[in-house]
């Protein structure tokens, strides 16, 4: 009798998720998908909200990751004053931005990804956390607590507060940085960039031991989307948008944000909460595309800071399409978003006190884009003569990997899960895959990790025939 | 050094008892002596300041006691292998200081009935009423920790 199986809810992952495997009559993988089983909303209430609420209103949607919310959604708002912000300001926004990134790839990588690439992922679950990592190696949990916390500091010296800070408005920043603040984050560097460097060489001598997983983690060909800028380096602040496919054949470049509905569309399927976007020119699912910081390294000529573009030569020795290399272009990113913090604190402009452009409303829709730590992050508004909000559309990062995850999700299954028998090495590399992606899919409705893990064989009728929990 | 961690979210009424206590005891001891940290929740980056101090107090709101009422308890290094990831728990906190840190205080929780965990910026009435009487329960806990014979010891 034909199985399924179910691993609800997926753990150390931002959210809620789940996971599901069809068995054929023989007990093999028929089929399998990733399961996005909450909604938000948050497209529907703003409306009728002042616009310049947006930005606060918006950065509400993640507790990992607001500052990205709340750069794209000021953007937005900039183009609704179609005002340019002051150059400090764009400065100030952008270190911002890469510290939200350094602190959200350090909890990535060390507190969720850690424990199976330092344990294995056979390593029994009560061992496969980072007290198993601080037990095994304290100096990599040591390491990524205070990647972390450096850049949690740096968004509080800037924005007030670690979580949901108010600094970024329309039209710029709310406050000029101080020079204690700008010495206070230059001191902090160096040490960061210790770190990354320790970890990237302690990582190339983990990743043999992963051929496996590389070969089956989502190694499909996709296209991949991100910001570009003029110098063909790494862009997390603002440019136009480049596609590429799975051969690094460029197939769309110099893309307006303002333009998106020509070229992206959302497709919607029925086992998920979780929209699909694709490139609309090739259609769905041939024009789906990856995102985020295995994309964005290979859509750029190089990362341009010499530390992380040294890392960017060694990551292009290997092939570059599977998705467990995710990790490694998260920490080549760590290092880039370090040396290029420490490049604009230093701009003789930094501490200018021309932060904010002040304006009425202007035009009657904005767009603004970004690239958030999981990927491209679009915020697009519009309003009425008032200035409320008469409709909102948000094209999140996580999004964009959906078919991605999904497809990664019944690989990893097909290759692991064999005669409807499972043990937690094969439900870790199921989750595992997701995990590599690094999806923020609660944006902060709910703690990660407080609910067991609960594996169902279900019947086709539904009948539960085996239960496993972690 | 005593550190106070007073947590909780500041947007859910009497979820910021933890904040209210923490900074009233901050306006009563030097920093030398007392050292206060506020924070919406508890995070693994918390494990390096608590291996640095002599005794660590957690201040929290509590659902299951009622309003008001103060429970004091010694807190535990514990294992829980789900709790430490971007939040975390007093008992995996106090472990993860002494695994990466190599020190680990003594420690104990107060923990204060609350009515309301809705949306709110003030606590609750009832609450607030008695936050006189929960401050002094949480500065006689602190003074006592200052003045222990022997004072405390870190592991």
């Amino acid at each position: 009798m034909a199985q399924r199986i179910v691993i609800d809810p997926v753990t150390r992952i931002e959210g809620h998720a789940k996971i599901t495997i069809q068995l054929d009559d023989a007990g093999e993988v028929a089929d399998a998908h990733f399961h996005v089983t909450q909604v938000r909303g948050f497209e529907k209430f703003v409306e009728g909200r002042p616009f310049h609420e947006m930005p606060s209103l918006m950065a509400r949607i993640c507790g990992i990751c607001p500052v990205s919310h709340l750069v794209a959604s000021a953007k937005a708002c900039d183009e609704l004053l179609a005002v340019e912000i002051p150059e400090t300001a764009t400065k100030l926004r952008q270190i911002l931005n890469l510290a939200q990134m350094i602190q959200s790839h350090a909890l990535s990588f060390f507190y969720l990804s850690s424990p199976d690439l330092l344990l294995g992922m056979d390593e029994v679950p009560e061992k496969r956390s980072l007290f198993g990592v601080a037990e095994a190696d304290p100096v990599l949990a040591r390491d990524g607590v205070r990647l972390r916390q450096i850049g949690q500091t740096i968004i509080e010296l800037l924005g007030g507060k670690r979580i949901h800070p108010g600094w970024v408005v329309p039209g710029g920043v709310n406050a000029p940085l101080s020079e204690d603040a700008r010495d206070a984050m230059l001191a902090m560097i160096p040490e960061g960039l210790d770190i990354a460097r320790r970890t990237l060489e302690w990582y190339r001598t983990v990743l043999p031991y992963f051929e496996d997983e590389i070969a089956t983690f989502a190694n499909v060909k996709t296209l991949f989307m991100g910001l570009t800028n003029a110098e063909n380096t790494l862009e997390f602040y603002d440019g136009p948008v480049r596609i590429i496919n799975g051969t690094g054949e460029v197939i769309a470049d110099q893309l307006s944000a303002d333009h998106y509905t020509e070229f992206l569309q959302e497709a919607v399927e029925p086992w998920s909460f979780l929209k699909t976007p694709f490139y609309r020119p090739m259609g769905y699912p041939d024009g789906v595309y990856r995102v985020g910081p295995l994309a964005r390294l290979n859509i750029v000529g190089r990362c341009g800071t010499p530390r992380a573009d040294e890392y960017l030569g060694l990551f292009r020795e290997q092939d570059t399409q599977s998705s467990f290399h995710y990790h490694t272009a998260r920490l080549i990113e760590i290092m880039y978003g370090l040396e290029k913090v420490g490049m604009l604190l230093r701009e003789p402009d930094i501490l200018s006190k021309r932060t904010r452009a002040v304006a009425e409303p202007n035009r009657s829709w904005g767009v603004g884009i970004s690239e958030a730590p999981r990927g491209t992050l679009l915020h697009h508004y519009e309003i009425d003569d008032n200035g409320l909000i008469t409709r909102a559309n948000l094209i999140i990062a996580t999004g964009n990997n959906n078919y991605a995850m999904d497809r990664g999700v019944y690989e990893v299954a097909k290759r692991y899960v064999r005669g409807g028998s499972l043990n937690d090495g094969m439900l870790n590399r199921v989750e595992s895959i997701i995990r590599a992606f690094d999806p923020c899919l609660s944006c902060s409705t709910h703690a990660v990790g407080q609910m067991p893990m609960q594996v169902e064989l279900l019947t086709p009728n539904g009948e539960v025939v085996e239960v496993l929990k972690r | 050094m005593i550190l106070v961690i007073g947590y909780g979210s500041t947007l859910r009424t009497d979820d910021a008892i933890g904040h209210v206590v923490a900074h009233a005891l901050d306006e009563r001891y030097s920093a030398s002596d007392v050292q206060i940290i506020t924070a919406a929740q508890l995070m693994p980056e918390h494990a390096a300041p608590i291996s640095r101090a002599d005794h660590v107090i957690f201040i929290d709101a509590n659902a299951e006691l009622p309003v008001g009422q103060v429970r004091i308890a010694p807190v535990a290094a514990a294992d829980s292998r789900a709790a430490l990831t971007h939040h975390a728990a007093p008992e995996s906190l106090l472990r993860s200081a002494g695994l990466l840190y190599g020190r680990r205080p003594s420690a104990q929780i107060i923990s204060i009935g609350a009515e309301s965990f809705a949306f709110g910026l003030s606590l609750s009435p009832t609450l607030r009423a008695q936050v006189p009487e929960i401050v002094a329960r949480a500065d006689a806990v602190v003074d006592a920790v200052l003045h222990a014979p022997g004072g405390t010891a870190a592991v």
